[in-house]
């Protein structure tokens, strides 16, 4: 089941260097720790009053949605497993309080 | 002057008025497509202003008055030349350059009611509370290139401010590829005959123009204020280092800043 309350969002544009590593690695960092999150690809340059209210300045650029975390750059995968364990933590007390 | 007529001086009566007339009209020529800062004395010093769509480098030690000078740019196009400009702030909370335009006789807060005047905070403080990692080895300034595209095509902006640029060379890392990036933005704003000042820092007591090396080398013309000690007192200095495809005035000029703006002393 996919959670509501967290999400994560690429900015990106045809421009984004090593853009298909970064959706390689945010898919590959889902999957070693069974999250079902929803990625938000946004394309800065076709929606750029996203840019302006999000700050975006460089892509690529990952929010994690809910536990307001953002990636500038190109993460490795070790460094998104830690920053999405936390995000899994967060869940797994949502469900034991339901 | 012109000098007495006399019948053998005709001809050099002559001469030295086709002279002065030919003077006059390269200086009209040189004039047209120029963008008029509107700063007290600064357009004489680059004879009769900016050239339109260029990008130009205001460079200064903490202090110097590099802030100023460009929100003056931005408020003087905005105020008597009818042309729409836009601040974008990457480092300093917009709060605190309000706070600072508040000292000088300027209606920035009519301007910014009125669309003639946008003000765009992109500073770490704005991105609010979230968490960041960096890793910028990999990426491309398109972000900022898409923001400044849609509020220069939206608000028909002729003059933009980014200051600063050299907060980019700090937390991007690799200055070439900022330097590109910046080439790229700066292309966009030429083809939009926008005139930009991007301001840049220098440290006090260091050589060279720019504190990266490599910021001028994208710009137009490069300006550099700053301050020196005299006695107990402070003197400000404006400089115009380069000035591509025009002659400017070479060497130093004292300024003032009051509460109408910056004035070039002569």
């Amino acid at each position: 089941m996919k959670s509501e309350k967290y999400k994560i969002v690429i900015f990106k544009t045809n421009r984004t260097p090593g853009y298909p590593q970064v959706l390689r690695t945010v898919r590959s960092s889902l999957k070693k720790l069974n999250l079902n999150l929803e990625i938000e690809e946004v394309d800065v340059s076709e929606n750029p009053e996203m840019a302006v209210r999000e700050g975006v300045i460089s892509t690529p650029t990952i929010d994690i949605v809910g536990i307001n975390w953002r990636f500038i750059g190109l993460p490795t995968e070790e460094e998104l497993i830690v920053v999405l364990e936390a995000l899994k933590e967060g869940e797994s007390l949502g469900e034991r309080e339901k | 002057m012109v000098r007495g007529r006399s019948k053998e001086g005709d001809s050099g009566f002559l001469t030295e008025l086709k002279q002065r007339i030919k003077i006059e009209e390269e200086l009209v020529e040189a004039v047209k497509g120029r963008v008029p800062t509107g700063i007290k004395g600064f357009d004489e010093l680059v004879r009769g202003g900016l050239f339109r769509g260029g990008t130009y480098l205001v460079s200064g030690v903490s202090g110097a008055g590099k802030s100023i000078f460009c929100l003056e740019f931005l408020y003087r196009g905005a105020s008597e030349f009818d042309e729409p400009g836009l601040y974008i702030s990457l480092e300093e909370h917009l709060d605190s350059l309000l706070r600072n335009a508040k000292n000088f006789n300027w209606s920035i807060d009519e301007l910014v009611d009125q669309h003639k005047l946008i003000l765009l905070d992109l500073s770490v403080v704005a991105v609010g509370e979230k968490s960041l990692s960096l890793n910028p080895d990999v990426f491309a300034l398109d972000g900022l290139y898409a923001t400044i595209e849609a509020i220069v095509k939206e608000g028909g902006v002729k003059r933009v401010v980014l200051d600063p640029i050299s907060v980019l060379f700090l937390q991007y890392g690799n200055p070439g590829v900022v330097r590109r990036e910046l080439n790229i933005i700066s292309s966009m704003l030429k083809r939009y005959r926008c005139t930009s000042l991007f301001v840049t820092e220098t440290e006090y007591g260091k050589p060279g123009i720019t504190r990266f090396g490599v910021e001028e080398f994208l710009a137009d013309g490069v300006f550099i204020l700053y301050w020196e000690p005299e006695g107990d007192k402070r003197s400000r200095y404006i400089e115009v280092y380069k000035m591509r495809g025009s002659p400017h005035y070479e060497g130093k000029k004292r300024f003032s800043i009051s509460e109408d703006g910056i004035s070039i002393l002569f």
